[in-house]
């Protein structure tokens, strides 16, 4: 019996995970997870604020007075 | 991270913070038109073959003197108008207008993604004819003759491009968890598709290979644009962040590693070595925790703001997608098991399922997401709530029927295979009025789908009087979307939030 692929998969497994663990630590240093809790933020913004459902058409309009019941 | 020196608006597009929006969903506007209403081609085209197929059920003798109009030619050529032409198209679409705005700079490559899709048309046009004329490959999934994909992968490949010149000219510093799912899926698939394609397997090996394909185009090019559309769609029209980012992160990386090894899950019980299947069980079952990851995050996301549930196209019709995510993936991990797989495999349980996914999570998450598109790259609005809301009651309902029929009738008929004592012929008997309500429901589906095709002509077209407003299902209490001007006027306070937002 050969041991040949066994040892083949293990090596492989370990240089992943070396690979992988490489490059963790250097995203830790360099402050990628140092707030990770504000990538959520990115979507939203001073015109599409946080605490604004936003799902109408972003459209300009003469009457800043746009008459809600008027939608559908 | 360090902190973002690049302006909070992008040098290439508007002077102000309400323009650079509108200056890239116009970049987005022909590409995205060109894929969303090729896609809904597609998906009528693939609905009346599937009526056809849905019919022969019921009525086993019709059509049979035309060879191209038989069941056997006619439920792949459904197969695959609904996977390469419909989801696939339609996720393109949305993909290309969602990393445009996550990426907050205007799409590139607008001339390769247009002839993109007209190769990806052209492939899909000769491969559904090609399947019909009785040239179909005999594969599960990737049927369609050679020459078929010999147009597809290379529009695939436009899109690739597409999107790495887009990343590479982006304005924003932070990838948004939508852009890695995005990112993920335009290399994956590619890669998936050429891999089924080489000349190099044959027996086991092949339908090994065919599972592992099957299975991944699945899970790795429809699966993750329904996600990432689900990540910015919901928080997005909500109004509030997802519920934890962390997680989210948690849960690309686990459907990245172990997606992967599930695909042989379809061959259990059969020819293929049994430490491969079980290996795909193994990692089936560790699929549970990416997809209660998204569980988690979509619904505390949500919750608390149901109600918005009922005026929001976008946010019902992915709501509903997101759940049916949860409940096709937890089945998938249970029906993985041997002993599950027992009295499932080879009914029509696993028919149910499979549309449970494609159709009740990525397709309707896909209708959620072009109600939400469309108005803002044609400067247009949906033309009737009440036609928007028929769409969703008959898809809706057509997928619920379609499946809890199929189900119980599959896990009958798995029992009656199972038992000698039960004549095969009874057995067909007896899955009889399961496949009324298939075609039925297969019916209410298709008629949502003529619904969806006229409603995109209006807004396409721009038919009709200019709407005045969002297209809602109900009138909006004072206060439940808060008005924002074009000029930014609003009526309530801004607050600073991010300047590197989307």
């Amino acid at each position: 019996m050969s041991y040949t692929p066994l040892i083949t998969i293990l090596i492989l497994l370990v240089i992943g995970a070396v690979a992988t663990l490489t490059l963790l630590f250097y995203a830790h240093e360099q402050g990628y997870f140092d707030n990770l809790k504000s990538g959520a933020y990115v979507i939203f913004d001073d015109d599409e604020p946080v605490g604004e459902p936003q799902d109408q058409l972003f459209r300009e309009t003469e009457d800043p007075s746009d008459d809600l019941d008027s939608h559908a | 991270m360090p902190d973002d020196p690049s302006p909070a608006v992008p040098p290439d597009v508007g002077d102000t913070d309400t323009d650079w929006r509108r200056v890239v969903d116009a970049s987005t506007r022909w590409p995205v038109i060109a894929f969303v209403v090729s896609a809904v081609f597609w998906l009528v085209a693939g609905s009346l073959l599937a009526l056809i197929a849905s019919f022969k059920f019921q009525f086993p003798d019709w059509w049979t003197h035309q060879a191209w109009l038989t069941f056997g030619r006619i439920r792949p050529a459904h197969l695959n108008t609904m996977i390469y032409g419909w989801i696939s198209m339609a996720g393109v679409g949305v993909s290309a207008w969602l990393w445009a705005r996550l990426l907050k700079t205007k799409l590139r490559g607008q001339w390769m993604l247009l002839l993109s899709a007209a190769l990806w048309n052209l492939g899909v046009l000769v491969g559904t004819v090609g399947i019909l004329a009785g040239y179909s490959r005999a594969i599960e999934w990737v049927e369609m003759p050679y020459v078929a994909f010999a147009l597809i992968v290379p529009a695939m490949l436009l899109v690739v491009v597409s999107f790495i010149q887009t990343l590479w000219e982006r304005h924003a510093q932070h990838l948004y968890i939508s852009v890695w799912y995005l990112g993920a899926a335009i290399l994956w698939g590619p890669f998936l598709v050429i891999a089924i394609l080489l000349p190099i397997y044959s027996g086991i090996p092949e339908a090994t290979a065919n599972w592992w394909y099957a299975h991944n185009i699945l899970g790795l090019w429809i699966t993750p644009p329904g996600l990432a559309a689900a990540y910015y769609f919901i928080p997005k029209v909500i109004g509030r962040p997802v519920h934890s980012y962390h997680l989210s992160y948690l849960g690309f990386w686990t459907l990245a590693l172990f997606y992967n090894w599930a695909g042989v899950h379809h061959l259990v019980g059969g020819p293929a070595p049994q430490w491969v299947v079980t290996v795909s069980i193994v990692f089936s079952a560790m699929m549970i925790i990416p997809v209660i990851v998204v569980a988690v995050n979509h619904h505390l996301t949500v919750v608390g703001h149901f109600e918005k549930l009922k005026y929001s196209p976008t946010l019902r019709f992915v709501v509903f997608g997101a759940m049916s995510y949860t409940v096709v993936s937890l089945q998938g991990s249970l029906q993985s098991f041997r002993y599950w797989q027992e009295v499932t495999h080879f009914t029509h349980y696993t028919i149910a399922h499979s549309h449970l996914g494609v159709y009740a999570f990525a397709t309707m998450i896909a209708f959620g997401a072009i109600y939400y598109i469309l108005p803002r790259v044609t400067d247009w609005e949906w033309g009737s709530k009440r036609l928007v809301s028929l769409h969703f009651w008959t898809t809706g309902l057509g997928i619920g029927a379609y499946f809890t029929a199929l189900t119980i009738g599959g896990v009958i008929q798995g029992f009656q295979l199972l038992d000698p004592d039960v004549a095969f012929l009874e057995i067909v008997d007896d899955t009889k009025p399961w496949l009324v309500v298939r075609s039925v429901s297969g019916t209410l589906m298709t008629v949502g789908h003529l619904v969806f095709a006229y409603l995109l002509a209006q807004i396409v077209m721009k038919s009709g009087e200019r709407p005045e407003g969002p297209t809602y299902f109900h009138p909006v209490p004072e206060g439940t979307f808060a008005h924002v001007g074009g000029d930014g006027s609003r009526s309530v306070p801004a607050s600073s939030t991010n300047p590197d937002a989307s």
